[in-house]
């Protein structure tokens, strides 16, 4: 065991490594400052081996994809590929999300896959970006890439780029980001080798079912010893709009550890920014059990092993072809962790420790029909945490932008960035530059919007829910209101 | 008596000291830190004069240069007893240092509490002034706002000022002339400017660097001042010197100003140590590790630079400045081993410290930690801990291991023991192997120089795992950062923002804010009497455009003026430099400079150390003894010998222990030492030659 311990820690490392190599090296602002991708190391089966993320929405969706992949090029993978997915259909959740897989052969055989997830800067849709608060189809958001080759025996497939490019309005973003991936990758491959070379590969399969097995052993003790034996169904109206819910019904159940749910009674997959997919769902329950002991391990096939599902086909959690996906992350995910961690918390959650916390979001662009337009997301502030101090743990490890940044490069001048009387962080960022559109995300909960914003041309104020090309002329700011669940930990 | 070079480490334990004579001779002494650390270094001075034959205040007389590390900043921030601090900034912007760009340690855990404030909100006041990112002056500076604000830090009893308005780095003037007003209104608080301090852009970074400048300022002040009456009053004369979180060393006026970079003091001296002893060695890429009773520190040398960052975070704040690189993990001595609720075994990262410490200090420590599994398996002599001060209880180690892992795990207390070794090994192999890598190398390129009490137990094994061949624990292993204060240069590091494409940029700005950068820095070291000879080295932080994060980059220019020749061999460097580190370049991407960097350097002369003739190979007149060691789970009878005796040119085979005060070492199986011309342990690793003939 300590030898496969020792072997593992090494396969861990090299998880950590590659994922940090792709936040060191994209160009894309989401990748670079908002850390929208994961990184994992998976078998040939595949099973998840080692995951670094920085953030709950990838848990399951990595080993999903590339379970896709694996489907699509069975038979059909050698030396030097390099297969690409996009596709909320094909394991993924949002469209403008890729999963880039690398299989690495070592003695001819297949042995690992390292994968990359990350989240483009756009993949065409509607609007330029990944906010749409409307769509009611997935090709409403991006493209779906199904699984594709992008290298074959090492060669880059050029059609299968230039389609990916040309359906892009951030072609260069999109190219520099796939080029850092795919370097990422080879280096990831050429420390695996390494590793085999030094280890054996023997040794390194036998540190990952080992890891694997106690992962699933420690995560189903920590379950077993937080929650206990657990059967209980609890249930939540997911606000729509002002007037109308959609139900979210889940029964929880805890047995030796391990965690099932039933989401029979659950609505029905609608417009909006409302439907996960079954990986994503997994993915957030398996989040709101293990919360508190994710940060001390490395996330693998032994903790997805602990949830396992079941949706009436054609729910908000489990939607049908062609139901849009793209934006649960920043709506339901929520409303479904604090539910989950109602019911393994005898149905009241510590509000202490909770984990969810919606917000709005802008994200601005020229004017629909210009070719080359890569949309810039404006988050210039967070919610405030239940804990009172930094945001919600689903917000993921985002980096807020700077304000000279913006000014200097983006020609968005922040006017003000401060927590108000009400304990509320207030933003005020001014367009400085051309013409802009913009698509407004203000989710709810249940006691209405959380969150505001507001749009103040030449000295008129108009205040906004969720909307899309909003146009933002020079000079018109955009006031930002982000909720707070809780009260300021003060110093 | 004239011409020594003092050295003066204050760690947590100890204030080590090491003293250099005008011909080349050493001494060295180790007495207990106290709490006042002037008390610590005035009884390790008294120490080394007495032991030279002299009275103190003979001695100090005489003394042209002492060079200090001490952890007086670092203790202020991570215990939170600096200054009560005060915070003026650009209104609507006071909470930045709240908000930290949004940034959590951790990603999961809803429990992880939050940084204490070193700048409560009370403490932070927004006044009217905004200055756009070409310069110019958009709102006015309010200054009865600033006076406003001032008379509010009275009522709080402000000691500190900190000032920091967007886009001062473009242009200060609003915060230079709020300085003249806070020293009109506060003649005593200290002042801490963000366009001296950090004058670069990303305004959470510079707030936070110069708020923590201001937090420990007033303290270092207080105790360097303190420090120097108490030097003078005993006859001190000469200059007192400071070691800073960049490798070299400042006057101590010139360090209590920007105290901020004093924060790695102490480890510091321990890489510029490593720096010096690979010199006089005959290595120029050194791997540091300095192993104490909690903590890990790793650093990396490359052609006998050591490699600096910009991007730490200590005691949980941001520190932008460039520092030297030393990563720290949770492994020490007093690592506790566990067992998980899945069955496996861990090591650390809690720490049983010093107290109650290790099961065998009889402190009342009851669960196993790395310092008892060494007992066990007869690494660590029980009665020969920092040379028999201190006698370890075997038993209570082994009871402790049986109990805590062995049971748990169905092993027998040896191969718990081995484990735990192994283990803890294993981990400090991987965070070195992180160093390297992040920076491109491979870790088979360097050298091994192990420090601290713990260090010289455990690096011949990691050796073996990174494939090392060679394993340095130098002579002054015990009092190794004494060792670098001593040897530091004189430095200043310069910074400045400014932004632009390398394809448009304008050279004659350029050239000119690097001149203004070095006379600044000139300026900080006129009036020393150390260095006569300066260096400077200019580099760029260059990325993609679009990159997040820099890569710095050294200029190649043999004259001040940077030519466009110049700069296209940079920019050469930068595309080969980003495929080094990230396995990726992309010639044809545009390529955006951020900030320009200046190191000015006093090149100091360095002590010049005497060789000892090689003696004979035969170290048998330092044997000590022989013991029972489990290198494996069957035992081992080893020699062991007595490093104090041991001469230049003894050459030990493995297996074998050397004992000398504060370290033990061990010569693995397969592995050979021979003491070198300065005393240091050079082990020469067989097993990494067939780890990498495997690889091959």
């Amino acid at each position: 065991m300590i030898r496969s311990q020792i072997v593992y820690s090494r396969i861990a490392a090299i998880a950590r490594e590659l994922a940090e190599t792709v936040g060191r090296t994209a160009r894309s602002p989401g990748l670079t400052e908002g850390r929208r991708y994961a990184a994992a190391l998976l078998t040939g089966e595949p099973k998840l081996v080692a995951q670094a993320q920085y953030d709950a929405s990838h848990v399951f969706l990595i080993r999903d994809s590339v379970a896709a992949l694996l489907d699509r090029f069975a038979f059909n993978l050698g030396e030097g590929d390099i297969v690409l997915v996009g596709d909320p259909y094909s394991g993924g959740s949002t469209p403008q999300a890729i999963t880039i897989a690398a299989p690495l052969f070592y003695e001819g055989e297949l042995v690992l896959f390292p994968a990359v997830r990350a989240e483009m800067a756009d993949l065409a849709g509607e609007f330029p970006g990944s906010l749409h608060p409307f769509a009611s189809e997935t090709w409403q958001e991006a493209v779906r890439f199904t699984p594709l080759k992008l290298y074959r025996h090492g060669l880059l497939q050029r059609d299968a780029l230039r389609f990916m490019l040309r359906n892009s309005r951030a072609e260069s973003q999109v190219r520099a980001d796939i080029e850092a991936i795919v370097s990422a990758l080879r280096a990831a491959s050429d420390s695996l080798v390494a590793l085999m070379d030094e280890k054996g590969r023997a040794a390194t399969e036998a540190a990952i079912a080992r890891t694997i097995e106690h992962s699933r052993a420690l995560g189903s003790a920590q379950i077993d010893a937080r929650y206990g034996a657990i059967n209980r169904k609890v249930k939540t109206k997911l606000p729509v709009s002002a007037e109308a819910t959609v139900d979210l019904s889940v029964r929880v159940t805890i047995d030796e550890g391990r965690l099932a749910l039933d989401f029979a009674g659950t609505g029905a997959n609608r417009s909006g920014p409302y439907n996960m997919t079954p990986g994503q769902t997994k993915g957030y329950a398996l989040v709101a059990a293990l919360a508190e002991t994710l940060d001390d391990t490395t996330l693998n096939d032994g903790h997805l092993q602990l949830v396992t599902m079941t949706a009436p086909k054609g729910s908000l959690v489990d939607p049908v072809l062609p139901a849009a996906t793209g934006l649960s992350d920043a709506v339901t995910a929520h409303h479904l962790v604090r539910l989950v961690r109602a019911a393994l918390h005898g149905g009241t959650a510590p509000v202490e420790a909770r984990l969810d916390g919606v917000q709005p979001a802008v994200l601005a662009f020229l004017p629909i029909g210009a070719e080359d337009n890569p949309p810039i997301r404006l988050d210039p502030g967070f919610a405030l945490s239940a804990q009172g101090w930094g945001p919600p743990v689903l917000a993921g490890r985002r980096l807020m932008p700077s304000a000279e940044v913006l000014e200097a490069r983006e020609h968005f001048n922040l006017v003000s960035r401060e927590i108000g009387d009400d304990g509320r962080i207030r933003a005020v960022i001014r367009n400085d530059g051309p013409e802009l559109e913009g698509n407004f995300l203000v989710p709810r909960d249940g006691s209405g919007p959380q969150g505001g914003l507001a749009l103040v041309i030449d000295g008129e104020r108009r205040a906004l829910e969720s909307a899309v090309l909003v146009v933002i002329p020079p000079g018109a700011r955009i006031e930002f209101v982000y909720p707070t669940y809780a009260e300021r930990a003060d110093g | 008596m004239s011409h020594w070079n003092v050295g003066i480490d204050v760690g947590g334990t100890f204030t080590d000291l090491v003293a250099i004579g005008p011909n080349g001779e050493f001494r060295s002494t180790k007495t207990p830190s106290t709490a006042d650390q002037s008390d610590g270094v005035l009884h390790a001075l008294e120490r080394l004069a007495t032991g030279l034959g002299h009275p103190l205040a003979d001695f100090l007389g005489e003394l042209p240069l002492i060079v200090h590390g001490t952890t007086v900043a670092t203790n202020s921030l991570l215990e939170y007893n600096g200054a009560k601090v005060g915070l003026i900034t650009t209104k609507g912007f006071r909470d930045e240092i709240e908000f930290r760009r949004s940034y959590k340690e951790s990603v999961f855990d809803p429990r992880l509490k939050p940084p204490h404030p070193i700048v409560p909100r009370r403490s932070r006041i927004g006044v009217a002034e905004r200055i756009d990112h070409r310069g110019n002056v958009l709102t006015p500076l309010d200054e009865a706002e600033v006076r406003a604000a001032c008379a509010e830090f009275r009522r709080q009893d402000i000691e500190a000022v900190a000032i920091c308005y967007l886009f001062s780095f473009v242009n200060p003037a609003h915060e230079r002339r709020t300085a003249e007003i806070v020293r009109e209104e506060l003649p005593d608080v200290f002042i801490s400017l963000s366009c001296d301090v950090l004058p670069e852009i990303r305004e959470f970074e510079r707030v936070s660097t110069t708020t923590v400048n201001a937090f420990v300022g007033p303290r270092v002040n207080a105790y360097l001042t303190h420090l120097e009456e108490r030097l003078r009053s005993q006859g001190f004369k000469g200059e007192l010197f400071i070691i800073q979180s960049n490798g070299g060393v400042l006057s101590a006026e010139e360090a209590g100003r920007y105290a901020v970079n004093t924060l790695l003091s102490g480890p510091a001296g321990g890489v510029t140590a490593g720096s010096f002893l690979g010199d006089m060695a005959g290595y120029d890429n050194l791997i540091t590790v300095d192993m104490g009773g909690t903590s890990y520190d790793i650093a990396l040398i490359e052609n006998l630079q050591p490699a600096v960052t910009t991007e730490s975070w200590i005691g949980r704040y941001r520190v932008a400045l460039p520092m030297l690189d030393i990563h720290t993990i949770g492994a020490g001595g007093g690592s506790i081993a566990w067992v998980d609720a899945g069955g496996a075994l861990q090591v650390g990262p809690a720490s049983a410290g010093s107290n109650p410490g290790p099961a065998c200090y009889s402190r009342g420590g009851m669960r196993p930690t790395v310092t008892d599994a060494n007992v066990v398996l007869g690494l660590l002599n029980p009665d020969f801990f920092l040379g028999g001060e201190m006698v370890l209880d075997r038993e209570k180690a082994i009871d402790a291991v049986r109990r805590e892992v062995a049971e748990p795990l169905g092993l027998s207390v040896i191969e718990a023991a081995s484990a735990i070794i192994e283990l803890v090994n294993s981990n400090m192999a991987n965070a070195t192997r992180l160093v390297t890598t992040k920076r491109g190398r491979d870790p088979q390129q360097f050298a091994l120089v192990a420090a601290g009490g713990a260090g010289g137990i455990h690096a011949g094994k990691q050796a073996e795992e990174l494939g090392i061949r060679t394993v340095i624990v130098p002579g002054l292993a015990p009092v190794f950062c004494a060792l670098g204060d001593n040897v530091a240069d004189l430095k200043i590091s310069e910074s400045r923002t400014h932004i632009g494409r390398v394809d448009e940029l304008d050279f004659e700005a350029l050239n000119t804010m690097f001149q203004e950068m070095e006379q600044r820095a000139r300026g900080r070291l006129a009036g020393q009497a150390v260095a006569g000879n300066f260096e400077t080295r200019r580099s760029l932080d260059m990325h993609y455009v679009g990159e997040v994060h820099e890569v710095t980059v050294p200029i190649r220019s043999r004259t001040r003026r940077i030519t466009k020749l110049n700069l296209d061999a940079t920019l050469g460097d930068f595309h080969e430099l980003h495929q080094r580190l990230f396995a990726h370049k992309d010639p044809n991407q545009p390529v955006e400079i951020l900030t320009l960097r200046l190191d000015l350097i006093g090149v100091r002369e360095r002590p010049r150390m005497i060789p000892q003739e090689f003696g004979d190979e035969d170290a048998s007149a330092a044997l000590k003894g022989e013991r029972l060691v489990y290198f494996d789970i069957e035992p081992t009878t080893v020699p062991v010998y007595d490093g104090d005796r041991l001469q230049a040119g003894s050459f030990i085979p493995g297996p074998a222990i050397i004992e000398q005060w504060g370290t033990t070492i061990a010569v693995y199986p397969g592995h050979e030492c021979l003491i070198d011309a300065y005393g240091n342990v050079i082990i020469e690793i067989g097993q990494a030659r067939s780890a990498m003939e495997r690889a091959a």
